[in-house]
């Protein structure tokens, strides 16, 4: 009932958000934070109730079209609880940094609806349904691009659309075709995930689906070369572009408990030329990182740079690899937020995006060149904080399975460390270049700054936290694979190493 | 006995209760609430869901739940479109008391046709719904383009008569009744049918193609459109197409004509043209009226789809379909003519910014858009389901995928409107005022196309009897 809950909290929102407007210009952002806050309290609640032995701990069912077989059931595990939190926080650091605008309105009704889609995407169980969400979060966010009124909007809003509602429409042809192929065998037509876990397909059936499946999923991760989609969308306004890394989180979570474990065989096969694309992707955004001066598009090529570890992360079907992706999603989220949340920081103050015209800053404002230090290592992966821990176990995983990716994909890590590095270099140190006005960081700057610093630093230091939610999901997922090793631990790396270490001590 | 044919009588007798009035009466408000008391009396009648028909009428008629349900759907439609030419009208200096008289005959011709048993009662209809709308779509005559739709539109419709007479003929003298059944049954047994019935059913299909406009039978579409008067507009787009879709699904759930190989090859074609040339010559359309006739092309051609499946998947999935785009073209013909109130928006720049001139009515037009995209919270998208498991469960793919790429062609030219809703425009920004009936009823129509979108079960039970 609490699932219902959360989504009916955020869509009553976006609801009441309309004609409070009248009332006061400000009320709907209160409106906003209140919401996102309801539904963060509860799904903190949630996660309290879980058993831990269950494969869902929460679930809700209720008819919704008998006709075609599609029931509106919702479901979570440690998975889904994660990423419903994860874009919860987020929403809320993205509601709260943003201005309070004049179209402040129609901006809290679209990110509310966007929230409820992205957070129904994470509970669907029904396939006809979790299609449903998935559409009914590209709306908003088309919404929100084209009234970010800036010159490049209607070119980037067209672009979003095309490339998400094209591939989410081939996905459409792929769920009916599995929905068919299915109901032929067991005269049960149905679209419930659990349902249609044990199809019975040929080799090329199966790849056949699981193709239009990947791609609706690969275009939202976004991989190389169906990336076009995101940079542009991250150029327009500071709250879209971490809606936006929100969004591409739902294509990993997409593959993971869809695309996966309905198509065991047909993922197996796949997988070289997976890890090939994710080892491209890396590389090619991260090469690209470099050598852009708008902190934005920065920004977003790091994001797509880790959804290529991301991948290279689920294809090696390990269950290291995988905790790694589960960080990594986290890690990737916040760290993109980072850069989007100072780059903004600075543009208020200097009235650009562009790194090339600026410098100095640590002089006139040491407070922003710290917090700008910070996330810049957070991007690069320094240990102690989430990025370090997500590649590094990701790249653990996948070192199992292919050393040449773990190696090229290293290559990528260096890259990064490279464009972070400049962005300090460029910024921060050096001479003034541009005037800009001393103003110190806001109360409400501070804050969203604290959430992701405190995020960073928490799963850096402490990412059992997270891992130990997934342990369920990721061994029940996983056990078509052989195992690679004998007694390879599950869970996060440090508890395995003290065991074995205590082993040995033991002796 | 009475009730079984109650819409059609009542909405007969305010066919002369209006023509009375408007010949003592000149007032344009009271005519305009006693057409619109019509409607509202014969949609009261539905819900008696009667079937009983008394004896004379058995032989035309057939009244069951399908036929219900339609009735209500265009009831409600008329009493829209109705509400709509009223606003619309008042600015106009000419007659504007007749317009209610033809509006009323063609509905009639309309729920005619929906009940329609036999070929007979179906050309009644169709003719009792075609002559009014010839004159509605001249109704405004100083706009030359008005009239000049007109006279295409009549007299490509009165060639598309003629060949549906002859057609009829043929068919007669091959069958030896004009009744549905029995033609169906005659199809059934024959061993062999004269080749001269098969010429009966392509002209039968000819004048079913023109009069719903299916390519290559489209080319009065985007003339009428754009030159008639938006609501007028909104009645060839929507009621006018009905009755003639309920006549052709019962035509072919009733008698087995979808088993003659080659009318299920012709109807595929039919249906994949209508898509393809409606969407194609949509994408470079600057006026909305004449995107939204290549736009219905395509979307008769969507429905085509469903039509073939045949059964019971057929009739739900048309009827779903129909009435959410019903809701779509109303919602958007709706809209239009709330701004058309002293010039029809000629190009699509009219419509820059209407956003933050008038947010009520740019929204509603935005969800309409959005509901002929097919998006999800709209009843489009699930009527795009509907039809596209409809054509599955037939193993057409070949039409579904033709379908997905076409909405996905689609999308283009529904967005480019959407967008330039929203685009902000340096002039000044004037807030316009839309009158309280009219924006009550747009909402209304806005809410329907989202109900249909999230609970659509309900509605699919209604055409599932």
């Amino acid at each position: 009932m609490a699932l219902v809950g959360i989504l009916a909290v955020l869509i009553l929102g976006a609801l009441i958000s309309l004609p409070v407007r009248r009332i006061h210009k400000q009320l709907p952002w209160y409106v906003g934070i209140v919401a996102v806050l309801t539904a963060i309290i509860m799904s903190f609640s949630l996660g309290n109730a879980s058993s831990g032995t269950e494969k869902w701990f929460a679930r809700f069912t209720s008819s919704w079209i008998p006709a075609i077989g599609s029931n509106f059931s919702l479901a979570i595990d440690g998975l889904s609880y994660i990423m419903i939190l994860l874009t919860l926080v987020m929403g809320l650091v993205a509601i709260g940094f943003s201005e309070r605008r004049e179209n402040s309105s129609s901006f809290i009704f679209n990110s509310l609806f966007m929230l409820a889609g992205v957070v129904g995407i994470f509970m669907a169980t029904d396939l006809f349904l979790f299609f449903f969400f998935w559409e009914m979060m590209l709306l908003p966010l088309y919404f929100l691009i084209i009234s970010a009124n800036k010159e490049g909007s209607d070119k980037a809003a067209f672009k979003f659309l095309i490339y998400t509602q094209g591939s989410g429409l081939i996905m459409l042809i792929s769920l009916l075709a599995l929905y068919f192929i299915h109901g032929n065998q067991t005269a049960i037509y149905s679209f419930a995930f659990e349902d249609l876990l044990n199809t019975q397909m040929s080799i090329t059936t199966s790849m056949l689906v699981m193709s239009g499946f990947l791609l609706a999923f690969l275009v939202k991760l976004p991989v190389w070369p169906l990336h076009g989609w995101l940079p542009s969308a991250f150029k327009t306004a500071p709250a879209i572009a971490i809606f936006s890394g929100l969004l591409i989180k739902t294509g990993a979570y997409g593959i993971m408990r869809f695309a996966v474990p309905l198509f065991p065989e047909g993922s197996l096969i796949i997988s070289p030329l997976m890890m090939i694309l994710g080892v491209v992707t890396i590389l090619y955004a991260s090469f690209i990182a470099f050598s852009q001066n708008d902190i934005r598009v920065i920004s977003a090529y790091s994001g797509i740079s880790h959804m290529g570890f991301i991948l290279i992360g689920i294809y090696a079907f390990n269950d290291l690899s995988w905790q790694g992706v589960g960080v990594q999603m986290i890690a990737s989220s916040v760290g993109t937020a980072s850069l989007i949340l100072l780059g903004e920081i600075i543009h208020r103050r200097a009235g650009t995006y562009d790194i090339a015209h600026l410098g100095g800053i640590w002089t006139s404002n040491p407070n922003i060149a710290g917090i700008g230090t910070f996330f810049a290592m957070a991007a690069l992966g320094l240990p102690g904080m989430a990025n370090f821990i997500a590649e590094f176990l990701i790249l653990a995983g996948a070192f199992q399975i292919s050393v040449l990716s773990t190696v090229l994909a290293s290559i990528g890590i260096v890259a990064a460390a490279a464009y972070s590095l400049r962005i300090i270099q460029k910024v921060f140190i050096g001479e003034e270049k541009i005037c800009i006005s001393i103003i110190d960081v806001t109360l409400r700057e501070k804050a969203a700054v604290a959430v992701m610093m405190v995020l960073l630093l928490w799963i850096g230091f402490y990412p059992s936290m997270v891992t130990s939610r997934l342990e369920p999901f990721i061994t029940r997922t996983l056990n078509f694979s052989p195992p690679e090793t004998p007694g390879t631990e599950q869970g996060n790396v440090d508890e395995a190493q003290v065991k074995y270490s205590f082993q040995v001590i033991k002796k | 006995m009475f009730v079984a044919l109650a819409p059609m009588y009542i909405i007969a007798a305010a066919i002369v209760v209006l023509m009375l009035l408007a010949a003592f009466v000149r007032n344009h408000k009271l005519l305009a609430i006693v057409s619109a008391l019509g409607f509202i009396a014969a949609f009261g009648t539905v819900f008696s869901h009667c079937s009983c028909l008394s004896k004379f009428a058995w032989e035309l008629f057939v009244v069951d739940d399908y036929s219900w349900a339609l009735t209500a759907v265009t009831l409600l439609s008329a009493l829209a479109i109705n509400i709509f030419s009223y606003f619309y009208f008042e600015n106009f200096d000419e007659q504007k008391e007749e317009y209610y008289v033809l509006l009323h005959t063609a509905v009639l011709g309309t729920l005619v046709m929906i009940a329609a048993k036999h070929f007979v009662t179906f050309f009644i209809g169709l003719e009792l719904l075609s002559i009014p709308t010839y004159v509605m779509v001249a109704y405004v005559r100083s706009k030359k383009e008005s009239v000049e739709a007109s006279i295409k539109y009549l007299a490509t419709a009165a060639a598309s008569s003629a060949a549906l007479l002859f057609g009829l003929a043929l068919i007669y003298a091959a069958a030896g009744t004009m009744d549905i059944y029995t033609v169906g049954r005659f199809f059934y047994i024959a061993q062999s049918v004269p080749a001269y019935t098969y010429v009966g059913i392509a002209l039968f299909i000819v004048a079913v193609g023109f009069k719903l406009a299916l390519a290559p039978f489209h080319m009065w579409s985007p003339a009428v459109y754009q030159g008639s008067a938006a609501p007028v507009t909104a009645f060839v787009a929507s009621v006018a197409k009905l009755g003639v879709i309920a006549f052709v699904l019962r035509l072919f759930n009733e008698s087995n004509l979808l088993n003659i190989g080659a009318l299920n090859i012709s109807l595929v074609v039919l249906a994949v043209l209508s898509m393809f040339i409606g969407n194609l010559f949509a994408v470079g359309q600057k006026n909305i009226k004449r995107m939204l006739a290549y736009s219905s092309v395509a979307h008769m051609g969507y429905l085509m789809v469903a039509l073939l499946a045949g059964g019971m998947v057929a009739k739900s999935a048309t009827g779903f379909y129909i009435t959410s785009y019903f809701v779509a073209t109303l919602a958007l013909f709706g809209a239009i003519s709330v701004i058309s109130k002293n010039d029809e928006p000629k190009s699509i720049d009219s419509l820059k910014g209407l956003y933050y001139r008038n947010p009520i009515v740019a929204v509603v037009i935005t969800i309409g858009l959005l509901a002929l995209i097919g998006m999800p919270l709209t009843g489009g998208f699930m009527a795009k389901v509907f039809v596209v498991k409809a054509g599955a469960g037939i193993q057409q793919w070949f039409l579904v995928w033709m379908l997905i790429i076409n909405s996905i062609i689609s999308i283009y030219y529904y967005t480019k409107y959407i967008n330039v809703l929203f685009s902000h425009t340096s002039e000044e920004v004037v807030k316009e005022k839309v009158p309280y009936l009219l924006a009550t009823i747009l909402i209304i129509i806005v809410v329907l196309v989202i109900w249909m979108g999230v609970a659509p079960q309900l509605w699919l039970n209604l055409f599932y009897n």
